[in-house]
């Protein structure tokens, strides 16, 4: 899908399903100030939190909340329920909506993920994925200097990404398997893992570790061993209760380069000589990008314009691949802590 | 603490875990284990009953938030009274009640607090008043001397604990720590002590309410070096006393604060408008005049090797987290009552806990994989 087919009309009625945080606190404050004139609707199927939305919207007469989808046409559905219920409401909608923006991760199976991709087959839908870190033009950069072989070759690649878990989830979906399809590596690695899809074409997994210790458990860490392309080992280290380094290490032949995973300078430690920092052009901001900032630019250059060109499905299902078979040959950790 | 008592439990089969949690926020160690696991948000607990083959409550929580637009006490009330609903379901309940040394504020110098020491921590101290409550509450709930134990742990330190654990590692791992007066004294106890103490308790319940301190006594600075010497990064940073400034309404009093107005008033978004056209017909000599006397220059950036991650070892962060009075205050406790009651009871010294902290560091602070 190219950047010139999305494009959302503000005047057409959103429809965000599913009311949890991402939706309420990140979502909803960006969808009211873009779609300024049409009635935006909710869907929340839990009783409780249904009867808190409605409370809470009574007096706002430009939202609605429903139990259910509503009639009608939207411009926009944002699907942001539990990733088991992604594929549901893609199929439900997807004769209905002009666009549709599913969170991250896509679905919890490959094979729900490419359901959806027939449902739209042939329709006018477009849909995207929420991978908001395809802002980061670092890896792209990195790309090419992989690709020209700028630094020599590449001899391997260490990502660590993880923090203690303090996201302010309303419901326990974030720790339930059924819902999730997992932990963290359902949680951080969608966002992770596409990073290094900017930079490689092709992963096969080699080992995956990850501290679940029961039956129904759901992992806070996860090691993945990759090799990309051309066997190029690849290291994932996921975590939801370790601070760990927050950037991805590509080892070359002539230089390590260093990207932090929510940010775009390129801190390059060459074998010989002085490091340096590399920027993109344009405006540069070396602080790392918090969250809020990453939202506000994805719906400005994504969402509503699609100037960057949005995440296909197909391209989210690229990570989804590699979680779906982590989670498949996954051995145990011991238990250090 | 919970989490370090779950897994003690795990080598016990005989005894039967249920979790009650009323957020996923601290979930992601427990979420390791299959554990039946009960989410009950704080404002349902008013409607909820605890299970009838419940034999023992062991309570970690506090509410320190407001939530679901209950205040902590309320939410504090709340849990009593479930606690009491319990007890009347279940005859046989008892409870073990993780209270606080904080309950004795204000301490004094060279004072240990015994048991029976009279509570009345300040008002303004949110987090005593709130464990005081909770503790009154609960020995308000008929018949508590006999089924409830409360326990007023001193510093609490060991894997996962924030304040006193990762606060100090993260800070050393960040860089330099300033030092004010770390002198004051403390009676650190290692958190599977508790576990330990707790899971004894499990086996042989004892009713009443203990002081639970470390073995040793010693000062706040010999505590954070440990955790300094783990790290072996950052150091501590005697801080130089505050400049108190220029003598009220003297010269200098008024060329300092007329200078601090003016900087303001250059910073406002209109004035700033409104200046613009005569400030591009300005000379450069001018404008770096005006920018050096009202310190309006562009802000610092970062310098060209330092790079914005979340571990920059070449990057010193200076910490000014431990620059408070507190420690420089006694906190410390009677363990008379404690010896006497579970005499033998073997507690860990901090260098004891040296290796298990140092492994501990490596996995919260660093890449190493753990598998």
């Amino acid at each position: 899908m190219s950047s010139t087919e999305w494009s959302i009309d503000p005047a057409k009625s959103p429809l965000l399903v599913g009311c949890g945080a991402v939706a309420i606190d990140f979502h909803f404050p960006r969808i009211q100030r873009l779609f300024r004139e049409p009635t935006i609707h909710f869907v929340e199927v839990n009783p409780s939190r249904f009867e808190y939305l409605a409370n809470r919207w009574a007096s706002n007469d430009r939202v609605q909340v429903h139990r259910s989808i509503p009639d009608g046409e939207f411009g926009l559905v944002l699907v942001a329920t539990p990733p088991k219920f992604h594929r549901a409401y893609v199929e439900q909608v997807v004769d209905r909506s002009e666009h549709i923006l599913i969170e991250k991760p896509i679905a919890i199976r490959v094979a729900d993920a490419e359901a959806m991709i027939t449902a739209s087959a042939g329709k006018s839908v477009k849909i995207s994925v929420n991978h908001i870190r395809r802002l980061l033009v670092s890896y792209r950069i990195m790309h090419d200097l992989y690709r020209t072989r700028h630094f020599g070759g590449l001899q391997r690649v260490e990502l660590a990404e993880g923090g203690v878990f303090n996201w302010r989830a309303v419901s326990m979906g974030s720790f339930s398997k059924d819902l999730n399809g997992g932990g963290v590596l359902m949680d951080t690695g969608p966002h992770a893992i596409d990073l290094l899809c900017q930079v490689f074409d092709r992963f096969e997994l080699k080992e995956a570790f990850m501290d679940a210790w029961g039956q129904d458990a759901i992992e806070a860490n996860a090691l993945l061993k990759l090799e990309a392309d051309d066997g190029i080992p690849v290291t994932v280290n996921l975590s939801r209760n370790r601070n760990l380094s927050n950037a991805v290490k590509f080892y070359f032949d002539d230089a390590v380069c260093t990207v932090a995973v929510r940010d775009n300078p390129i801190f390059v430690e060459p074998t010989k000589g002085r490091p340096y920092q590399m920027y993109p052009p344009g405006k540069v901001d070396i602080a790392p990008i918090a969250y809020p900032e990453f939202f506000d630019r994805f719906y400005a250059e994504y969402v509503l314009s699609g100037t960057t060109g949005p995440v296909s499905p197909q391209e989210a299902i690229r990570s989804l691949r590699i979680i779906e078979a982590a989670y498949e040959q996954a051995k145990p950790m011991r238990k250090a802590f | 603490m919970g989490y370090d008592f779950f897994r003690l439990l795990e080598d016990h089969p005989d005894i039967e875990p249920i979790v009650y949690t009323s957020g996923p926020k601290s979930l992601s160690n427990l979420a390791r284990h299959d554990v039946d696991l009960r989410f009950v948000p704080t404002h349902e607990l008013k409607d909820t009953v605890l299970d009838k083959d419940v034999d023992l409550v062991v309570n970690f929580s506090h509410p320190f938030e407001k939530r679901h637009d209950l205040t902590p006490e309320e939410q504090v009330r709340q849990f009593a009274a479930f606690f009491g609903r319990a007890k009347t379901q279940t005859p046989s309940l008892r409870l073990l009640h993780i209270s606080t040394m904080s309950v004795y504020e204000p301490f004094g110098q060279d004072r240990f607090f015994a048991e029976d020491a009279p509570l009345a921590p300040p008002d303004k101290d949110a987090y005593a008043t709130g464990k005081l409550l909770f503790e009154s509450l609960l020995r308000d709930l008929p018949g508590a001397s006999e089924w409830q134990l409360m326990l007023r742990p001193t510093v609490v330190y060991g894997p996962f604990c924030r304040p006193w654990t990762d606060g100090p590692l993260g800070a050393f791992h960040k860089g330099d720590v300033e030092l004010a007066d770390l002198n004051g004294r403390i009676q650190p106890i290692w958190g599977t002590d508790i576990s330990r103490f707790l899971l004894d308790r499990l086996r042989s319940f004892q009713p009443g309410t203990f002081n639970l301190a470390g073995p040793e006594v010693m000062s706040w600075r010999t505590f954070f070096d440990a955790y300094r010497n783990i790290v072996n990064f950052g150091d501590f940073v005697p801080v130089a006393e505050e400049d108190p400034g220029p003598a009220p309404r003297s010269l200098p009093w008024y060329t300092t604060n007329t200078r601090s107005f003016l900087r303001d008033v250059i910073k406002n978004k209109t004035l700033k408008e409104m200046i613009h056209p005569v400030r591009e017909r300005s000379p450069t000599w001018l404008i770096k005049g005006v920018r050096k006397t009202f310190n309006t220059g562009e802000p610092k950036r970062a310098p060209a090797t330092s790079l914005a991650v979340d571990n920059p070892k070449e990057e010193r962060i200076r910490s000014g987290a431990y620059l408070r009075p507190f420690f420089a205050e006694d906190r410390l406790v009677d363990t008379t009552l404690f010896e006497k009651n579970f005499p033998g009871f073997e507690l860990t010294t901090v260098k004891g806990a040296q290796p298990k902290l140092t492994e501990y560091y490596r996995y919260r602070f660093t890449d190493e994989p753990f598998v």
